[in-house]
Order: structure tokens, then C-alpha cells, then sequence
């Protein structure tokens, strides 16, 4: 017999590794984006997996997308602001996710990422040929 | 008549023309060059690089990032094959080698996070025997208040041991014994005419710090010669004077700039006056100051970033 008292358990969501990765990777973009120049930690990886278990693995991913491209009021800096808990808490997290569905607001986020990344690359192989040439002169004078 | 009462021979009361033709010749033909900052090349272009015989200052709110800075100066010169002096008297020379470290490596080893044995056995194996060649970086053993005499002694010593070119002085402040507000401004004149005569005497670049006056300006940042702490004789007398500045709330607010983004702006070049004004953008990324391209401020420019437009 069908029991009828027992009330209904909230959906869960089925979970893999790979929406994890993903979620994280678009979480560390946000984080970098606003100036945090750091790495998501474990508790962040278990918070997301939480809330994809709890909200669906693809809205977990648009709003650690969309944090990125939320409208800035004046004095407002990003690094001192955003945290992985108010992406997520449930109030808001439809939010996020809708800012992260659609084409971001500003499309100047990447094109500043992209600028910096390249630079970075060509300063690290000049980095590289320096470090090199003192090796060699250190290598040469032995 | 002018009694000379030292024993060092007169010199001519005028020169002709013909008396400066051998330096003339020199300074044609071979122009005195500065050092280059291996991979700052904005920054070469408005300063010329940094030049011997010239004292440069520069300035920041508290809390900027101007230890990685300098550690991002220091590995430029460094890399170019110059040995350089430090006297990091106000974080101490370990806190400032890490610093550098962190540039080499490309990792940010001064989180004051707790490394693994790996991390120590890739620095010991890859960066100290590059530093620790003979004389390609020393540091001043104070780590309190020290006379200016001392350290232009010391920058003379390596300078003549070891051809050092370059010196890093952490902080001017910690260069002045007085007590008294009263003798204080009378001192720091003194002692900045101290560094001003050793840089003409010996063939070095000094970079000395000088803290800034609290200011109410936009982010902390440091606008103008008259935010820079102490006597209007610092400014006076050095050749160069940098203000290391976080981006305004404007340019972090419309994303066109990151809060770890820092801009130097050139607030008196002896040399490329023309570039007074201008600064040059950096992006920072683990320990690494790096110059944002040309490319960026264009697109940085057209998303209305306006107050890139005096960089341009």
C-alpha cells in the first residue's frame, strides 16, 4: 500500500565529477574576473556539489557564471564582495544563473581576461629567455 | 680673487667650446644608456630606463603592494644581468627575497601559507644558485634605523666589488634617527642631499621609497608631488618620482580594471618631461607585476575608461 503520511523528499539531483569540474572552473573565472587571484578551496567543491544536488547541476554552473557579470553599483569592489555562499544561497541563485544564461552585460570581462593572459604569456617566456641567458653566462663562466 | 683653500687643483673658471668636444663626441656617438626593465617596455619608453648617477622616489598609499613591486623592479634588473643592492630595512631581506622568488617562480610564495618540502627543494634547486652567484644581489644587514652615510657606504662598497648598478632603499622614513617633528624636515633634507651627492658620485640607479600623506583622493591613490610625505626638497632634488597607484573605483566598477591592477604614474621624469602624467597599467598574477598592452588601454579607452586617456 502506497504510503501517504510520509512528506515528499525535495528532489535530488543526479550529480557527476565532470559538473563539478565544470562549475568550479566557471567559479574560478568569477573569482579572477573580480581580482581574487585565487583558487576555489575543498569546502568550495563540496558546497557546489551540494547545491547541484539540491538545485540541478546546469543552474549551479549559470550562476557561478553569471556572479561575474552582476551590475556594479558605484564604490562597489568586487574582490572584497563575492563569496560562493551568496551565489548559491536559494533567494538568489536563479538570479545569478539568469545572468549567466543570456550574453554577459559587459563583454569586456573576457576581452580584459584574454589581454592579460597574453601578456602574461609573452612576460613569462621574456622571464623564461632572461633566466636562461643568466644560466648560460653562470654555465659559461664555471 | 676666489682663494681655493682645498688641495685639489683649480679648476678652469669657463670652458670653451673646444674643452667639450671629447665629451660632447662621447655623448653623441654613445649616448649614456639606462638600465632596461627586461619586459616593462612602456615603462623604458617614458623613462629611458633607469639612468646611473640619478636618485628615484617612489610613493604609495599604505598597502598598495609596494615590496612585490619593488621585487618585480629587482627581478627586471636582475634578469638583465645587473647585480643590485637592497636594503629592505622596513620588511626585512628574507620577506623581500621571497618576494622575488615568487616573480622567478611565478607562484605567489609570500601568502604566508605553509608550502610543502617540494616547493623549498624547486627554490633551493632552481632559484638560490641563480641569486646566489657572486654579488648579483646583496642586502644591507640592518633591520632598524640606519644612517643614510652607512648605506651610501655600503652602495659605493658593492658598486666597486661587484659592479652593482642597481639599489633598492625600504624606506626613507627608516633613514632618519630624529625624535622631534621640529629637526624632522630639517634632517630628511640633509639626508635626501646625502643620496643626491652619493648618485652623482657613483655610477648607480637608487630607487628609495618615501611614504605618501594620507590623502582623501579616489582609492588612496597618490595624484600630485605634494601627497608625498616629508620636505618639498625630496621632490626637488630627485631625478624621478613614481606614485604606485591601486585603478580608480570607476575603472573596477565598469570591469575594465581588476582591484589587484596597479598603474605607476609618472609624476617628474628629469629626462622624458613630456611624459609627466602618463602612467603605465600593470596586472598582477602570482608575485608577477606585468605591463597591460597598449591593445587594452585602446579597448579599455572605447569602453569608457576615461581616465585612461592622459596614458595614451
Amino acid at each position: 500500500m502506497k504510503d501517504t503520511h510520509t512528506p515528499s523528499q525535495p528532489q535530488r539531483h543526479a550529480v557527476s565529477r565532470q559538473d563539478v569540474n565544470e562549475a568550479i572552473a566557471e567559479y574560478m573565472k568569477t573569482l579572477h574576473a573580480l581580482g581574487k587571484r585565487r583558487n576555489p578551496g575543498a569546502w568550495e567543491e563540496t558546497a557546489i556539489y551540494r547545491a547541484m544536488a539540491q538545485f540541478g547541476p546546469e543552474m549551479v554552473k549559470l550562476a557561478c557564471r553569471g556572479a561575474r557579470f552582476e551590475p556594479k553599483r558605484e564604490g562597489f569592489d568586487p574582490a572584497s564582495y563575492i563569496s560562493l555562499n551568496r551565489i548559491l544561497d536559494s533567494q538568489k541563485i536563479e538570479w545569478f544563473a539568469n545572468l549567466g544564461s543570456g550574453e554577459p552585460p559587459e563583454s569586456q570581462g573576457s576581452e580584459v581576461d584574454r589581454v592579460r593572459s597574453e601578456s602574461a604569456s609573452r612576460d613569462r617566456e621574456l622571464i623564461q629567455q632572461g633566466l636562461d641567458r643568466l644560466r648560460k653566462e653562470d654555465g659559461s663562466a664555471q | 680673487m676666489e682663494v681655493r683653500s682645498d688641495s685639489q687643483p683649480p679648476r678652469a673658471r669657463f670652458l670653451f667650446v673646444n674643452d667639450l668636444l671629447p665629451r660632447l663626441k662621447q655623448e653623441v656617438l654613445s649616448p649614456p644608456q639606462g638600465v632596461q626593465l627586461l619586459s616593462w617596455n612602456k615603462f623604458n619608453e617614458y623613462t629611458g630606463g633607469m639612468r646611473m648617477h640619478e636618485l628615484s622616489l617612489m610613493t604609495s598609499d599604505t598597502g598598495t603592494g609596494k615590496t612585490t613591486f619593488l621585487a618585480n623592479l629587482a627581478t627586471q634588473v636582475l634578469l638583465q644581468g645587473h647585480g643590485i643592492y637592497v636594503a629592505s630595512v622596513e620588511i626585512g631581506a628574507v620577506a623581500f627575497l621571497l618576494a622575488m622568488i615568487s616573480v622567478l617562480a611565478q607562484k605567489d610564495y609570500n601568502t604566508g601559507e605553509r608550502f610543502t618540502e617540494q616547493d623549498w627543494a624547486r627554490i633551493e634547486r632552481e632559484w638560490i644558485p641563480l641569486l646566489l652567484k657572486g654579488g648579483r644581489i646583496v642586502f644591507a644587514n640592518h633591520d632598524s634605523k640606519v644612517s643614510p652615510k652607512i648605506l651610501c657606504d655600503e652602495m659605493e662598497e658593492a658598486n666597486q666589488k661587484w659592479g652593482t648598478k642597481f639599489a633598492i632603499l625600504d624606506n626613507f622614513q627608516f633613514f632618519s634617527t630624529v625624535t622631534s617633528a621640529d629637526s624632522a624636515l630639517m634632517e630628511q633634507d640633509q639626508n635626501i642631499r646625502f643620496f643626491v651627492d652619493h648618485a652623482k658620485r657613483v655610477p648607480m640607479h637608487q630607487f628609495l621609497i618615501v611614504h605618501c600623506r594620507k590623502t582623501q583622493n579616489d582609492n588612496g591613490r597618490v595624484d600630485s608631488l605634494s601627497d608625498m610625505k616629508g620636505s618639498k626638497t625630496l621632490a626637488d632634488e630627485a631625478a624621478n618620482v613614481f606614485a604606485l597607484n591601486r585603478p580608480t573605483t570607476e575603472a573596477i566598477g565598469k570591469g575594465t580594471a581588476y582591484s589587484t591592477d596597479r598603474e605607476v604614474k609618472f609624476l617628474k621624469l628629469r629626462r622624458r618631461g613630456k611624459n609627466v602624467g602618463r602612467y603605465v597599467r600593470f596586472y598582477y598574477d602570482d608575485g608577477l607585476y606585468g605591463e597591460i598592452r597598449a591593445e587594452h588601454d585602446r579597448k579599455a579607452l572605447a569602453a569608457g575608461d576615461k581616465q585612461l586617456e592622459i596614458g595614451l
